[in-house]
């Protein structure tokens, strides 16, 4: 140690050499084979469905079958009447979304770090989160219009509070030790919000926004139902009110489709925000 | 060690070449928590008077739940003590440059080593120069720790993709890149099995005397405080009290040998008398 610093680099051990654990093998083929099953269980039912739907002579006014589905969905984005309710709900749900997970992060966060700001907060957060809000969207509607502001707002509310909960556990399950070593450290109130209880609440903020993608979704179709003339709620809705029941499947299914890649987005980021966690389990 | 990192980076490095140990002087401290419930005080601490000279190492042993973390604590000033005083250098405790580290696995699990090594250095408190607390100069500085801690090649590394062992390297590394003036440990080496625990107690001798930090390292092990320490301070059970602190005379860093010398034997034995008759 005494010698000079720029002496000959000291043998680099030799596992330092596969970075990044293995994954185990076996893990990936689970995967592989479990996203087959799960395709073929899918493909089964559809043939159910659909088998149904020939042998029973079922009405299409009260159950379309999966072709007439598939026709209504061919049909409807053909004439880019899809796109559109489609960009409508995503720009209303994107904006909302965005907002609610920002507002949810940082007051999660400000509840668990500082106990007068929980004080005050708590109540409202959990009363709010237990009220079914969206019972009072046609009350946002008479305040904000029809339009985008609405929609968006309904978003927020439907977003906001899993979000801030899921936070505010991860701020509460953070261990001791990463607090005394803040601690101990002198680490100032902003450094231990930043460097300590963001990334330490991280996984729970996570969880939060993808519990929030789902009610954000019934946020959208739900703000449609009351009043709209664009987007995949008013898809529904109209299609249920002309007895269109393909229609309304499209709509129903676009929207599952879409939650399953917000989803799957949000775990990428998550694997990519989270690298640490990825390969812990 | 810190003498000769100072002169190769004399460039923008400080704080590097004004390390070293202060002195730490404890008069009167005593610790009192309220209990829950009763609404009684439990007295954890009473009457401590210590003076641990510059570059000293003193090792603390005493019956469990003896105050012995309490008295880390306070020292660090994590807590403020109920009575008495705690001087560190010539500032106090809640504002001296301490390193500390922690018995379990305290390093943050979404940072490389290398970045939970440069943790205290982010901090504004310790790193005033915002250009020092830029991530290429903390960058640098905390490699520099990794060498001396003997975990070079694993700066990328996640704490769960690394050994116990090499955790706590990690942690001695982080509690000493902030050049600390004082170096507290709480039983750092209790979860290591018996050879890793004999290989670090070897690396930290020649780091603690390399950087003549002042030490206060606490031990369940009285084996292991003889070794290490120059003085062995033995508190009574609650409240902790200083019951007798022994001297060991030997020069550090000291062989492995020395733990079958007659003065080791000698003071372990001693030690081990004082700290079971309660
Ligand atoms: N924050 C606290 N609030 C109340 N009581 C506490 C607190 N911290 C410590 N104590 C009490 O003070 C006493 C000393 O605890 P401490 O953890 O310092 O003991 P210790 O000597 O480190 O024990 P061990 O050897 O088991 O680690 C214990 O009785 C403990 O219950
Ligand atoms: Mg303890």
């Amino acid at each position: 140690m005494t010698t000079s610093r720029p002496a000959a680099p000291a043998p680099v051990p030799a596992a330092s050499r596969r970075t990044r654990p293995l994954r185990p093998f076996g893990r990936r083929r689970g995967n592989r084979v479990s996203f087959w099953v799960g395709c073929a269980s899918i493909l089964g039912g559809l043939l159910l469905w659909q088998g149904a739907t020939v042998v029973f002579h079922v009405n299409p006014l009260v159950l379309a079958s999966p072709t007439q589905i598939a026709h209504a969905f061919a049909e409807m984005s053909s004439g880019g009447e899809l796109t559109g309710h489609l960009t409508t709900s995503l720009r209303q749900f994107a904006v909302g979304f965005v907002i609610a997970g920002a507002l949810g992060v940082l007051t999660g966060l400000l509840m668990g770090q500082f106990r007068y700001v929980r004080y005050a907060t708590e109540p409202w957060v959990l009363a709010l989160y237990a009220t079914p809000s969206i019972g009072l969207a046609p009350l946002f509607i008479i305040w904000l219009g029809f339009g985008f502001a609405a929609k968006a707002f309904i978003v927020v509310l439907m977003a906001f509070f899993p979000v801030a909960i899921n936070t505010l556990s991860g701020v509460e399950s953070l261990a001791r030790e990463w607090k005394d070593v803040a601690a101990s450290y002198k680490a100032n109130a902003l450094e231990r919000f930043v460097k300590v209880a963001l990334p330490g609440s991280l996984p729970y903020i996570f969880t939060g926004l993808r519990l929030a993608v789902g009610r954000g979704l019934v946020g959208i179709v739900v703000a449609d139902f009351f009043g709209a003339q664009k987007g995949l709620g008013f898809l529904i809705l109209q299609g249920a009110q002309q007895f269109r029941t393909a229609d309304v499947f499209v709509g129903t299914i676009l929207l599952a489709a879409l939650g399953v890649v917000l989803t799957t987005f949000l775990r990428t980021v998550e694997r990519k925000v989270c690298p640490w966690r990825t390969d812990a389990s | 060690m810190r003498a000769d990192m100072a002169a190769e980076a004399t460039h923008t490095d400080t704080r590097t070449a004004v390390a070293g140990g202060a002195r730490l002087l404890l008069s009167g401290v005593g610790m009192e928590f309220p209990q829950p419930h009763t609404g009684q005080t439990l007295t954890a601490l009473e009457g401590i008077d210590l003076e641990v000279t510059p570059g000293e190492f003193i090792a603390i042993v005493g019956p469990s739940g003896c105050g012995k973390t309490t008295l880390l604590r306070l020292i660090a000033g994590m807590t403020a003590p109920t009575a008495g005083t705690i001087a560190v250098g010539d500032s106090t405790a809640a504002s001296a440059r301490t390193g500390f580290v922690f018995q379990q696995a305290s390093l943050y699990p979404w940072r490389t080593v290398l970045r939970n090594v440069a943790f205290g250095m982010e901090l504004r408190t310790r790193t005033p120069n915002r250009h020092e607390r830029s991530r290429r100069a903390v960058r640098r500085q905390a490699q520099d720790l990794i060498r001396l801690v003997g975990l070079e090649g694993f700066e990328d590394y996640y704490p769960h993709q690394i050994s116990g062992g090499m955790q706590q390297r990690a942690n001695l590394a982080r509690a000493l890149a902030i050049a600390p003036e004082l170096l507290l440990m709480d039983e750092p080496f209790s979860a290591l099995d018996a050879q890793t625990r004999e290989e670090l107690q070897i690396e930290l001798q020649r780091i603690a005397v390399q950087t003549n930090t002042t030490t206060v390292f606490v031990t369940h092990d009285i084996g292991e405080a003889v070794y290490l320490a120059d003085r062995v301070v033995i508190l009574t059970g609650r409240p902790g009290q200083v019951r007798k602190v022994l001297s060991c005379p030997t020069p550090r860093p000291r062989p492995l040998a020395y733990q079958v010398s007659d003065e080791f034997m000698a003071l372990r034995n001693a030690a081990w008398e004082l700290v079971h008759s309660n």
